[in-house]
């Protein structure tokens, strides 16, 4: 029994050690379940999708979506002021931030992030078999316009900025700061060619407004014409978008609410809302209605508020009022409904809008009035808005009137909206006077964020903006 | 004289390395271990149980071997030569004396399928001989007694009446140690022969002697070698004198033992006689202050707190710098088991702030016999890639053959936290809060509601010591653990269970608890050739303590904050900026882990000296996390809520280890040589089904119910490691006195890329026994033992996450986009990163004087490491903030470690012994190529350690701002505004001011025996620089966070409060009051001295006197009480200087407990 026994241990032992000399197959592990390798992501329509979405919900992302636009540039901007004590936000609302404050590091790797992931998707495509003809163009040029919308809130906040186009990162990691006006360059190209690359209609994205069409690449570049000062290009693109069957204005009886439901036909692109598909309020709303009503941390300047008329639909139903005890403070109040429960109770499904007509009226508006040779369009444009929100119907006849009266229409249409008023302020060249009014600590260095410091470290060739 | 014949090639007499070399070892040295209390056992514990085996003298009526049946023929041959051929064929040894040789007669003879035994006495009956069997291995050929002895001197009273006196006879006695108490285990052998057998478990002992003349040997670890020479006496007893130096002790190491007398390496350890002094929940805190060049730190004072073991210094700049656990053979998941799969989703645990969460918790100290910690190349390259931050080798306690013990062990105790910060009291608070709104230099401003809570809202009269409130309560603590062990001829066993419970300071019942079971059972096969070892270890703990320490609300709470609603409806009080902490008491914190833990060793002797063998191993751990947090516990001023949140975690880890070796052992020339060859297979698959949040539920009676969840999201995930190698061994040993030790190790790991996955480590290590030349040997009276050694090698390092080099996507949990599941790049895959490796050099002097009563040890080393695996940092702009890479930096630990030990005092009740030991270790980057071309050029500086306080340099109140000023080095900035480059490459104003690497640490232990009385005490030192708790509180005077009174007074006595204190950034000077702290803060001014001497352990334990208890059958009762962290020497003004900052510091605890040998 025991020689059994002994013989049989002895062949366990030899068999254990015969084990060892497969070599590197030993050491060989399969994946992750939890991942796919990049291969097979992009050997198939299906995960290709997938990798797409990817670039979608980084987008959509809680942070991206209010801090990194909208939030922080009320702050930065006049729009809104912060009343809570967190100091990041008090830097921010006050224009105080240095080289070293720490709020815009979420800011510049949010978007860096999903530039990764759309520069990923768009080399993933060339490099890898097995995606069908179709579907690389759609989605190369999808990536490309989703890239130059980070582009443009980028070179917006923080000026010169390195200009990523691939994803080797013994290249990137050391890119210096691109010059804006290369920046830009590069945006009109992706811009342009999603253009020309994508559907004139929602059929990409399933007949829904969370997707990027051509109509999307066109609203871009006119928004982006407008900045560089290339008005006859602005008003053409501006023009497209008007023209298309796919928008309308959302008449004054549903501005209320219809302007910001998912899929109204004002809307040209929406995000979905972050978290999960099926919730159906925003990350705006919960930030900005949080703590009402006697706790709320923001208000709308009231120098702001006193710019509407009483009449002006947009003062009575997309801001709020709340009372502190006998002060009377003043919320946005586009997006209504701060947690999913409230809107699912009021069958009320909101999605976060990245562009809607509106701006495109007052981009062509804007567009001719500065050209000058069309003025009556430009007057018959912002009254669209003006009318739409029961406003007074303007009647000037001077251009630079008009121009007065178009980016004072932008900023009451606009507010608290993507990034528009505080871009529109430095556009303009009026940040320094404006701001410098309202806020003691303004200097005009902060038109631009500070590249943030751990950047620096970890980029020897990235040089810090001049004055920080 | 006699001979040994080996007729049969294939018999050895023990079948281990060590038991070979007792054979053949002609000195008074052994190295034979033998089954007893102290000793240490390792994956070779087999061998141990090969010796323990007791032999009995044997009838040659019962012994199996001569009832075998042979065929066999022969003519005209010398009786010699028959016997001879019989054995050959039977496969016995024979032991015959020279009177055999007298019998010239030609004998033949014809057996046909005849049994030994009928042969036998068939043939030596009419020679006048007789034989006798032993073990069923050895036949002893002897003269037939003419008369009968009437003395019966075996166990077994199985007397053989032919026995003769003059030639063979036996020899019995009783082994006692130094107080006389039986010892039981001793190995006796007969000097130059072959036999070899233990005392009982009264310590008796019978061995069988050829001749008169003879010398008997007996062994036992811990004490002198003890010579015999027996001519003819029947009865010897022996008293065994303890040796202090504990030169010849077996001592684990990697795949194999060796003793302190003959390693080339270098390695310090404690057994379980230290561990039971010490009342810790972790083993791990045990070593605190006991060992030259570990350095342990304990994270926070909490009940299962990370533990962080540094071995001479840390060698990586990106890697955690953990050593290698082995536990029996089987390498143990040291990492944390929650954090240990490739997805980020982890809960937090109580432990887990900083260290995470310790597996090592779950290993019953009581179960353990002995650590090891291997340091340098010599001991750690056998472990190749794991090796460079050094080895713990653990080894569990074995059951020993005799007597049937049981053990149990009871204690209870209370812990506390022994020193608190002086914090500023409400008046003094109020009116700093008051200064600061009225500061028309700073920030003046009306106290509102909002702004200012404190001021307007609150109790101006009330205070809280939140300190006191909330680290104040003392934990209790429970400790059973009871334990079976015993054994019989050939099989022993160890059986143990424990249980441990243990409170927290926190206001409350959280607590911890742990149980846990280890069975082992060891078999040796009745011809010795085979053994095997089984260990199972099963523990399961859980933890219920808060996952945020409140350390820091304990700090920065203002003294006047109410708890409750000052309305009186019982609702804990939130303001926006502030914490309830007992919010997060109202957190259900619950975590689960379990861990099992299963080996089994094989072994088997082919041939005399060549062993083959294989360990395998088995981990399983697993932690299931389940954290509620009802809406009453959370803050409202943060997001709209309808419910309170929860989160569900389960994540296991499955490790698989099959290592085969081989051995062999033979003689060389004047030497010993030792070669072995291995390998290793390890598997090891870590899982986490389940990570699950989930928030608005319907109701907060539903949080353990995720179905209630209107949002909930889960993720899981996965990740496998695999890892394989094959190792090998020369040790040469000349006389004891010259040994050399060659290692090698040939690894592959499925952490890193295609091409890179293999690497190659190994050592040289050699040993000059000096005492040992002729011209020392027994020349200077005082001086017994001196030994140099030295050795150099590479170890290497694979403690990266799994994957690194995989370009893939994750699917993340619940975003959908447009229909399709959203696939997010998972990391930026780099497939060149290869080992980083550990250039190891040691050279280290040992003595021993006054008969090794005085020993000490002094050993300096130099490690450099290259190839430094990190994750690279990458500016965002590239998506990532890192990624996996190797950096060509080499960064260089050297030191130098001392220890000492003595018997100061050794007389019949009184002993006193000593230890200490101290050891400085000194960190320095020496070289990182192009550094300024990569991202760290902003955090290391080459030449300075990697650990580095980098400050502002303070030079005192600027007169014309009214505000700190600090040297502007780059001249950029001015002095109130200083950059965060480094001065000495010009980039900024922080300059190095010093390392934050210990500069040296040590301890020492004084261990007093006065009759039944021990009493133990450690002192634990470490000369450090610290932060000072300024550098923990984040916002200068004014502001609503409570501060210490010595932060606040070294500030303000700067300058004037006019300037310095500020309630907030807006307003004149606001933000410049803000950062004028925030910068002081960082500035040299709060360097500190962090240098503390801390009374460890303090252990008092009383054995009741013997007598007293034979009569009621019990062996032993001890009494003990032992004391932890009993006080502190130290200038740090703030809560610990080893925790520093503003945690839950280590707590003082003290126990008293009861154990009970039956």
């Amino acid at each position: 029994m025991l020689r059994i026994l002994n013989k049989v241990i002895f062949g366990f032992i030899l068999i254990s050690i015969t084990t060892l000399y497969s070599c590197e197959k030993t050491v060989e592990i399969a994946a992750p379940l939890n991942e796919i390798t990049t291969p097979l992501v992009f050997s198939s329509d299906k995960l290709a999708a997938g990798a797409l979405a990817g670039v979608y919900t980084g987008i959509a992302q809680a942070n991206t979506q209010s801090n990194d636009l909208t939030i922080y540039s009320s702050l930065l901007a006049d729009d809104l002021n912060y009343l809570g004590v967190n100091p990041s936000l008090v830097e921010v609302g006050s224009n105080g931030y240095t080289a070293l404050s720490t709020f815009q590091n979420s800011i510049f790797s949010d978007w860096y992030s999903i530039i990764y992931r759309a520069n990923l998707v768009i080399e993933g495509l060339q490099k890898y078999e097995g995606t069908s003809a179709k579907v690389k163009k759609q989605y190369t040029a999808e990536a490309k316009v989703i890239r130059a919308y980070c582009y443009f809130n980028l070179v917006n906040t923080f000026g010169d900025v390195p200009l990523i186009k691939e994803t080797d990162v013994t290249v990137t990691g050391l890119l210096p700061r691109e010059t804006t006006a290369n920046i830009y360059r590069q945006i009109i190209e992706d811009l342009t060619a999603g253009k020309t690359d994508l559907a004139a209609d929602y059929s990409g994205s399933s007949n829904t407004r969370l997707g990027v069409n051509k109509f999307v690449a066109t609203a871009l570049l006119a928004r982006t014409y407008l900045f560089l000062g290339d008005y006859q290009a602005a008003e053409s693109n501006a023009s497209e978008v008007i023209a298309s069957a796919l928008y309308r204005l959302i008449p004054a009886e549903n501005m209320e609410t219809g302007v910001w439901v998912k899929n109204n036909p004002e809307s040209i692109w929406q995000m979905s809302s972050p978290l999960n598909i099926a919730n159906q309020y925003t990350i705006e709303a919960s930030t900005l209605l949080f703590g009402l009503p006697g706790n709320s941390q923001y208000d709308i300047r009231s120098s702001f508020v006193s710019l509407f008329e009483q009449t002006d639909l947009r003062r009575q139903k997309w801001m709020r009022e709340y009372r502190v005890g006998t002060l009377v403070r003043t919320l946005p109040y586009k997006y209504k409904y701060p947690t999913n429960a409230e809107a699912v109770a009021a069958n009320v499904a909101e999605a976060p809008t990245v562009l809607r007509l509106a701006e495109q009226y007052l981009i062509r508006a804007e567009a001719r009035a500065r050209i000058g040779t069309n003025l009556d369009g430009a007057r018959s444009d912002m009254n669209q808005i003006r009318i739409r929100a029961r406003a007074t119907v303007s009647t000037t006849a001077s251009a630079s009137g008009l121009i007065q009266e178009i980016l004072l229409e932008n900023r009451r249409e606009l507010f608290c909206e993507q990034a528009f008023r505080w871009n529109n302020l430095k556009r303009t060249g009026e940040a320094d006077a404006v701001l410098t009014v309202l806020k003691p600590g303004f200097r005009p260095i902060a038109k631009l964020l500070p590249i943030p410091q751990a950047n620096i470290d970890a980029n020897p060739n990235l040089i810090q903006t001049e004055g920080y | 004289m006699y001979k040994k014949l080996f007729e049969r090639p294939a018999c050895a007499p023990g079948f281990s390395t060590l038991s070979m070399h007792a054979d053949q070892m002609d000195s008074s040295i052994t190295v034979v271990p033998i089954l007893i209390k102290i000793m240490k056992f390792s994956l070779l514990q087999i061998l141990v149980i090969a010796l323990a085996v007791q032999f009995s003298w044997s009838s040659p009526a019962t012994a199996q071997l001569t009832e075998k049946r042979i065929s066999i023929e022969f003519t005209d041959q010398k009786l010699e030569s028959v016997l001879k051929s019989i054995a050959g064929k039977a496969q016995f040894r024979l032991v015959y004396s020279n009177q055999i040789n007298n019998n010239t007669a030609l004998i033949s003879g014809h057996y046909s399928n005849t049994r030994i035994r009928d042969i036998l006495d068939r043939l030596l009956y009419t020679n006048q001989l007789m034989y006798e069997v032993i073990n069923d291995q050895f036949v002893i050929i002897k003269a037939q007694l003419k008369t009968k002895n009437g003395v019966n001197p075996t166990e077994t009273g199985e007397e053989d009446v032919l026995r003769e006196k003059t030639d063979g006879f036996t020899v019995s006695g009783v082994v006692t140690d130094e107080n006389n108490a039986a010892l039981p285990g001793v190995s006796i052998r007969v000097k130059n022969g072959t036999q070899l057998v233990t005392s009982n478990a009264r310590g008796r002992y019978t061995i069988g002697v050829s001749a008169a003349g003879s010398t008997l040997q007996f062994n036992y670890v811990g004490y002198k070698t003890y010579e015999q020479t027996v001519n003819g006496d029947t009865d010897v007893n022996v008293q065994m004198k303890p040796d202090p130096a504990k030169l010849d002790e077996v001592v684990i190491i990697g795949y194999g033992t060796t003793t302190r007398r003959t390693s080339t390496g270098s390695q310090a350890g404690i057994s379980a006689k230290d561990l039971e002094k010490q009342p810790v929940t972790n083993v791990l805190q045990a070593l605190q202050g006991q060992l030259p060049g570990v350095q342990v730190t304990q994270t926070n004072g909490l009940p299962g707190a990370g533990i962080a073991v540094q071995i001479r210094g840390a060698n990586s700049l990106g890697k955690s710098n953990r050593p290698l656990y082995i536990i029996d053979g089987v390498p143990f998941l040291s990492e944390p088991i929650n954090t240990s799969s490739t997805t980020t989703a982890v809960l937090p645990s109580a432990e887990g702030f900083t260290a995470g969460t310790s597996p090592m918790n779950s290993i019953n100290p009581g179960d353990i016999e002995n650590i090891e910690i291997l340091k340098d190349a010599d001991a750690t390259a056998i472990y190749g890639s794991r090796g460079a931050n050094g080895v713990v080798l653990i080894t569990t306690k074995r059951g020993q053959v005799g007597k049937t013990k049981f053990n149990l062990n009871m204690s209870t105790g209370v812990s506390e936290v022994s020193r608190f910060a002086d914090l500023m009291k409400t008046d003094q608070y109020l009116a700093l809060r008051k200064k600061a709104f009225s500061n028309i230099t700073t920030n003046p401003a009306t106290p509102n509601a909002t702004n200012a809570p404190d001021l307007v809202l609150w109790d101006q009269q009330a205070y809280t010591d939140w300190q006191r409130l909330l680290l104040g309560n003392t934990a209790k603590t429970h400790d059973v653990t009871a334990n079976v062990s015993g054994g019989e001829g050939r099989t022993s066993f160890y059986i143990s269970g424990t249980y441990h419970k243990e409170g927290n300071v926190y206001p409350g019942e959280q607590g911890y608890q742990r149980g846990g079971l280890n069975a082992n059972i060891n078999h040796i096969s009745l011809n010795q050739r085979f053994a095997l070892s089984l260990s199972t270890m099963y523990s399961t703990d859980k933890n219920t303590i808060s996952t945020t320490d409140l350390g820091n609300y304990a700090y920065n709470l203002p003294p006047n904050y109410p708890l409750y609603n000052l309305n009186g409806d019982g609702k804990l009080y939130w303001v926006s900026g502030l914490n309830n902490p007992y919010g997060f008491l109202n957190q259900t914190n619950d975590n689960r882990s379990s861990n099992l833990l299963g080996s089994l060793n094989l072994k088997y002797t082919i041939l005399k000296g060549l062993d083959i063998r294989s360990t395998f191993g088995y981990n399983k751990a697993d932690m299931k996390q389940v954290t509620i947090r009802p809406l009453n516990s959370l803050n409202p001023n943060g997001s709209v809520r309808s419910s309170g949140t929860a989160a569900y975690a389960y994540t296991y880890a499955n490790n698989y280890i099959v290592e085969p070796q081989i051995t062999y052992d033979s003689e060389l020339w004047r030497g010993k040589i030792s070669l072995l060859a291995g390998g290793t297979y390890q598997s090891k698959q870590s899982q986490q089904p389940y990570y699950t949040t989930a928030s608005n539920f319907t109701s907060d009676d539903f949080l353990s119910n995720v179905n209630q969840a209107t949002e909930s999201s889960t993720s899981s995930s996965s990740s496998y490691y695999k890892y394989t190698s094959l190792f090998g061994r020369i040790n040469y040993n000349v006389e004891n006195k010259y040994i050399v030790n060659l290692n090698f190790r040939r690894d592959g790991s499925s952490r890193f890329g295609p091409n890179k996955k293999f690497g190659n480590f190994g050592s040289a290590g050699a040993a000059w026994v000096f005492s040992e030349e002729k011209f020392l040997k027994n020349k200077i009276s005082f001086f017994s033992f001196g030994k140099l050694r030295s050795s150099y090698g590479v170890a290497g390092s694979d403690d990266i996450g799994d994957y690194q080099y995989l370009a893939a996507f994750a699917a993340s949990a619940a975003a959908v986009y447009n229909g399709s599941a959203s696939l997010v790049p998972t990391r930026i895959a780099n497939s060149d990163f290869k080992w980083e490796s550990t250039k190891k050099f040691e050279v280290a002097l040992e003595l021993g004087f006054l008969n090794d009563r005085l020993s000490l040890t002094s050993s300096y080393y130099n490690n450099r490491s290259s190839n430094q695996l990190i994750s690279y940092p990458l500016s965002t702009q590239t998506g990532f903030s890192g990624f996996q890479s190797n950096l060509p930096a080499t960064v260089q630990n050297s030191g130098a470690e001392f220890s000492l030990s003595s018997v100061n005092i050794k007389s019949k009740y009184l002993t006193w012994n000593t230890s200490f030991n101290i050891s400085k270790n000194s960190n320095k980057l020496i070289s990182f190529p192009d550094i300024e071309k990569t991202s760290y050029y902003t955090t290391y500086q080459v030449g300075k350690p990697i650990s580095a306080n980098y400050a502002y340099q303070y030079i005192g109140i600027d007169p014309a701002t009214n505000f700190p000023a600090f040297t502007d080095f780059n001249g950029v900035g001015g002095t109130a505004a200083p950059t965060g480059g480094f001065a000495e490459l010009g980039r900024g104003d922080r300059y190095y001011a010093g390392t934050l690497f210990p500069s040296f640490m040590g301890g020492i232990t004084n261990s007093f025996t006065y009759k039944g009385f021990n009493l133990d005490f450690t002192f634990q030192f470490v000369k450090q620089k610290g932060r000072s708790l300024a550098r923990s509180t984040f916002y200068p005077p004014g502001y609503m966070y409570n501060v210490a009174t010595n932060v606040i007074n070294d500030y303000l006595s700067q300058g004037s409060e006019d300037y310095l204190v500020t309630a907030g950034l807006t307003g004149t000077n606001g933000r410049t009051a803000y950062f004028a702290f925030s910068n002081w803060a960082a500035s040299d001014a709060n360097i500190v001295d962090a240098s503390f001497i801390r009374m460890k352990n303090v252990s008092l334990s009383y054995v009741l006197p013997g007598n007293w208890l034979k009569a009621i059958h019990v062996d032993k009762v001890r009494i003990f009480t032992q004391g932890q962290n009993l006080f502190t020497v130290t200038g740090f003004k703030g809560i610990d200087p080893e925790s520093q900052g503003v945690v839950t510091p280590p707590l003082r605890t003290i126990i008293a407990g009861l154990q009970l040998t039956l």
